[in-house]
């Protein structure tokens, strides 16, 4: 799994690749979590996603639930097809923000 | 053809991306088309990462949980993972409730969702605590000739 940030002036971008599972959810949530404490908005990229499971996902609503409780937004942009069909399976795609 | 695996892994969230491997390998010889592959690894990785968080408290252990995969008569792939992790409490297995926003719960929802049947049971006089065994009718143009 690689991870990339970006922070521009009002938002930070995350840009994650690779297999995320539980060797690796939490380092990538803690990361999420401190970059939303800057009252910025979130883009997760997941356009390099190429394996994600129940572990992954809880980054997702945990950001986006963070989020809302900074008053910004946790943004999913280029969700990977592979990425796409475990988001649907939890039925999270009318709940978390997709550009 | 292999229609019969079996492989122990040691309690480490490490050791996901070999089990990934050993299934994946396991269903491509069986020309298992990839969506469906990918969906019975994801319920292999989430039962395994059940009992790593669940049964082991998240702690990485020398103890070995093991996955037998086998297919049985009528295209049945029967998988079984077992464990010596905290004996599994059958009456607090819970499902995600799809409509709470939270995580907790969700991976055994998609061993439900991707799986035809999920069976719990607790081990009595076997060096193992815990078994799980998930199945599900599969079809492949290979298993189709047998």
């Amino acid at each position: 799994m690689h991870i990339k940030i970006e922070e521009k002036d009002n938002q930070s971008i995350i840009y994650l690749s690779g297999e995320i599972d539980l060797s690796n959810a939490d380092s990538i949530k803690e990361q999420a979590i401190k970059l939303l404490e800057r009252k910025k908005d979130l883009i997760l990229n997941l356009s390099g996603v190429t394996y994600i499971d129940s572990s992954g996902i809880s980054i997702l609503i945990e950001s986006h639930k963070n989020a809302m409780q900074q008053g910004v937004k946790s943004i999913l942009q280029d969700i990977s097809k592979e990425a796409l069909k475990v988001i649907m399976m939890a039925r999270l795609e009318q709940i978390l923000i997709i550009e | 053809m292999k229609l019969f695996t079996s492989k122990q892994f040691s309690i480490n969230p490490e050791n996901l991306k070999h089990i990934r491997t050993f299934a994946r390998d396991f269903f491509n010889q069986l020309q298992i088309e990839k969506e469906q592959t990918e969906n019975l690894v994801l319920a292999i990785i989430e039962a395994a990462s059940n009992i790593m968080e669940h049964a082991y408290e998240n702690n990485i252990s020398t103890d070995v949980l093991e996955i037998v995969m086998n297919i049985l008569p009528n295209h049945v792939l029967e998988i079984q993972i077992l464990d010596k992790g905290k004996p599994i409490q059958l009456d607090k297995i819970k499902s995600r409730n799809l409509k709470d926003i939270r995580a907790g719960g969700l991976g055994i929802y998609f061993v439900g969702e991707i799986m035809d049947e999920v069976k719990f049971l607790k081990e009595e006089n076997s060096k193992w605590n815990n078994r799980l065994i998930i199945s599900k009718n599969i079809t492949t143009p290979l298993l189709n000739q047998h």
